[in-house]
């Protein structure tokens, strides 16, 4: 068959924005009759229909997870973390009542600092595994081996390697990372496998930190200066405000800061995506690549954060087409998966919903 | 989609398709083979998706790991229209629920009185004493027995106008803010720094008039359910506003504004409680005037700060400078030493 050699999109989206936006219009009608409690079967009703108009050598996805699954992660979330809390305070109290030390009472609040980072990290590994478990394929479905705390306290480890190395290790430790969410993905029976190596994107993570450098030389020139200027002239003639310009040129420092580095940080993202995708293979039958560029993610993420903030949020469908038809241009495979030889996944389905991710980040509504 | 794809089977232990045809017999789904049975399912176990963007359904059974992939029309009528239709309406009543409790909680934000009728008097009598109990424990309250006494004569013949059953209880607070306040439960607070601020008792004897109007109309109580509504209300919207923590209520009693009618409406009352008991009425303006004065360098203070604008009020409140004063000199100069020795004036 030609298929085997010839490279193709991984997943063929045919979804519409016309009907994205019935979904979204009318789960957010619902939302807000319901105060947000609908928000739980709003996404899987979203989930159905995105998942439903992805095709995998032609054959459409299968959405099966449920509303009520994700409200049980969620209300479970709320009450580990809020038990968490509660603790915390009150081992405070208990702390500085027994030991009379500053010092002593604020470990408890560190630990839970601690622990909702730990609890963050590993809500993203939990999730995916819940949306792999309930993606059916042909009756086959996903999973994920692995611990979910365990990634979430190697990710937080590597936070703080991260920082001890000034930041030097942050291409290794997301590749270890990657390699942790990818490789421990099945379908089926059969696996996920990506083995990356951080020196090939690690020069344009240089290129980043320079531009980060260049970035702040030219704010500095451009606003910083005049608005020290600005404070100092107010210090000699005892003005009582500070003249517009201050204003605009601290509105421009903030507004070049958060978009230069995004744009420079775009680099090493896309990068850094290209070398993920191009490492990943499936069950030793397929093979992935990316075309992603940096002016197409540029023209994405860019031209949708606009569309989000000049529509108040209501361009949500939207956006969600043009990503999820950028994705299905930009990421292809090549070979060809025998269903025959894919056997049914044995691992254990999780039982709920991913509560953590949706209470610590806002997780995206898909 | 052509027709063979129209109906599979998938057995859920490999992604190969098998033909596969449906029929039903009783209360049993029969998925048959070219040569026999794939499974049988009894029908009440048996699960139905909605259709794909082909119009492809999803069959699964509870417990069973296989699924059949159906074209809609392919379906036994039996089988078609299971797509979760009772669903929306579970949800459309708890929308219609919601969005009631919603209109119940606006009505409550525009007239808080409505629903404080509905207070029982115990309640609000231990929310103002852990909201007077919390204010003493952050600050000393005055002690001169005199002066207290004095305060509660006036008070008692204000309240006898204003028709209030209860006694109002005073608590002079050693604070230098001119501020004053009532807390629920016919409770007053009054800062030092308002006796100080007040030229003689006649003044004093206006806002605390106008503090027993507050209190007639229990406007702190009103207040306090008009916060925890928009608390509510925002908090249903994911904003976390602090309102359902009891701890910060003392707080949010001090800094309490109230609308400009019901600022309006104590004011009026005030003034009219004081002509009821025969006292001089015009305290209350001249208490106005003489913030105004004050307030030409360094701003408004804090409590009138939310209220009407002050030379409105003070104009709207003449009142009369006929009737009794509010206090003997002897009782006044007992007021402004409840805090210990007078601090010196200009």
């Amino acid at each position: 068959m030609n298929m085997q050699d010839q490279t193709r999109p991984l997943l063929e989206y045919d979804g519409t924005t016309g009907e994205l936006c019935k979904i979204f219009f009318t789960n957010l009608l619902f939302n807000v009759l319901t105060l947000g409690f609908y928000r739980f079967w709003g996404t899987t009703k979203l989930r159905r229909y995105v998942w439903s108009h992805m095709r995998f050598q032609d054959e459409r996805f299968e959405y099966t997870g449920t509303g009520a699954e994700l409200f049980k992660g969620f209300s479970l979330a709320c009450m580990v973390i809020g038990g968490a809390w509660l603790a915390a305070h009150l081992g405070q109290s208990i702390l500085l009542l027994a030991t009379h030390s500053k010092l002593i009472a604020a470990l408890p609040a560190f630990a839970l600092f601690l622990l909702l980072a730990v609890l963050k990290a590993s809500a993203r590994y939990g999730a995916e595994r819940y949306r792999l478990s309930r993606t059916m394929w042909r009756g086959i479905r996903g999973g994920m081996t692995g611990s979910a705390i365990g990634y979430g306290v190697r990710a937080t480890l590597y936070f703080a390697l991260c920082v001890v190395s000034l930041f030097q290790l942050v291409p290794w430790t997301s590749m270890r990372l990657a390699e942790r969410r990818i490789s421990t993905a099945r379908f089926g029976s059969a696996e996920f496998r990506f083995e990356g190596r951080a020196a090939k994107v690690y020069g344009a993570y240089l290129l980043t930190a320079l531009g980060y450098a260049v970035l702040l030389g030219v704010a500095f020139a451009l606003f910083l200066k005049p608005m020290y200027h600005a404070l100092h002239d107010m210090r000699l003639t005892h003005a009582k405000h500070l003249p517009i310009a201050f204003w605009g040129n601290l509105l421009g420092t903030y507004v070049s800061f958060v978009a230069g580095a995004w744009l420079v940080k775009s680099l090493y993202l896309v990068a850094m995506a290209r070398h993920i995708a191009g490492n990943t293979s499936f069950g030793g039958m397929l093979s992935l690549s990316s075309t992603i560029s940096v002016s197409g993610w540029i023209k994405l993420m860019g031209g949708n954060f606009l569309l989000l903030i000049v529509t108040l949020g209501l361009g949500y469908p939207l956006a969600l087409q043009r990503s999820l038809r950028y994705l299905s241009d930009n990421l292809h495979a090549q070979g060809y998966v025998d269903p025959a030889a894919l056997n049914q996944s044995t691992l254990r389905e999780p039982t709920m919903g991913e509560g953590m991710l949706n209470l610590l980040d806002h997780g995206g509504a898909l | 989609v052509s027709d063979a794809a129209a109906l599979r089977y998938f057995d859920g232990r490999t992604a190969t398709a098998h033909d596969a045809t449906l029929h039903i017999d009783g209360d049993v789904l029969i998925i048959g083979a070219a040569d026999g049975e794939h499974a049988r399912w009894p029908l009440r176990k048996v699960r139905h998706g909605a259709p794909d963007p082909d119009g492809v359904v999803a069959l699964s059974c509870r417990g069973e790991a296989g699924r059949v992939l159906a074209h809609r029309r392919a379906l036994p009528s039996a089988l078609r229209g299971r797509d979760g239709k009772g669903a929306r309406a579970v949800w459309m009543s708890l929308a219609a629920l919601t969005f009631g409790l919603l209109i119940v909680c606006i009505a409550v934000l525009r007239d808080p009185a409505r629903l404080s009728a509905f207070v029982p008097h115990a309640a609000e009598a231990r929310l103002g004493d852990f909201a007077e109990t919390s204010l003493t424990d952050s600050s000393r309250a005055c002690d001169g027995v005199a002066g207290q006494q004095a305060l509660e004569r006036l008070e008692a013949r204000i309240g006898r106008a204003a028709g209030l059953d209860a006694p109002v209880r005073i608590v002079v607070l050693d604070k230098p803010l001119a501020n004053a306040f009532a807390l629920p439960d016919s409770r007053m607070i009054l800062m030092r720094g308002l006796i100080a601020q007040a030229g003689d008792a006649n003044q004093l004897a206006g806002v605390m008039a106008h503090e027993t109007g507050h209190i007639a109309n229990r406007d702190p109580l009103n207040g306090l359910i008009r916060q925890w509504g928009i608390g509510a209300i925002a908090a249903s919207f994911g904003v976390q506003l602090g309102v359902g923590d009891l701890s910060s209520m003392a707080g949010r009693l001090v800094g309490m504004s109230y609308t400009r009618d019901v600022e309006r409406a104590a004011d009026a009352h005030g003034i009219a409680y004081l002509r009821a008991s025969g006292l001089r009425s015009d305290g209350l303006a001249a208490f106005f005037h003489s913030m105004r004065k004050q307030s030409i360098d360094g701003g408004l203070p804090r409590f009138l700060s939310d209220h009407p604008p002050t030379p409105e009020r003070e104009a709207m409140n003449a009142g009369s400078p006929t009737g009794d004063d509010a206090m003997s000199p002897a009782e006044w100069r007992a007021v402004q030493s409840m805090c210990g020795p007078a601090p010196r004036r200009k």
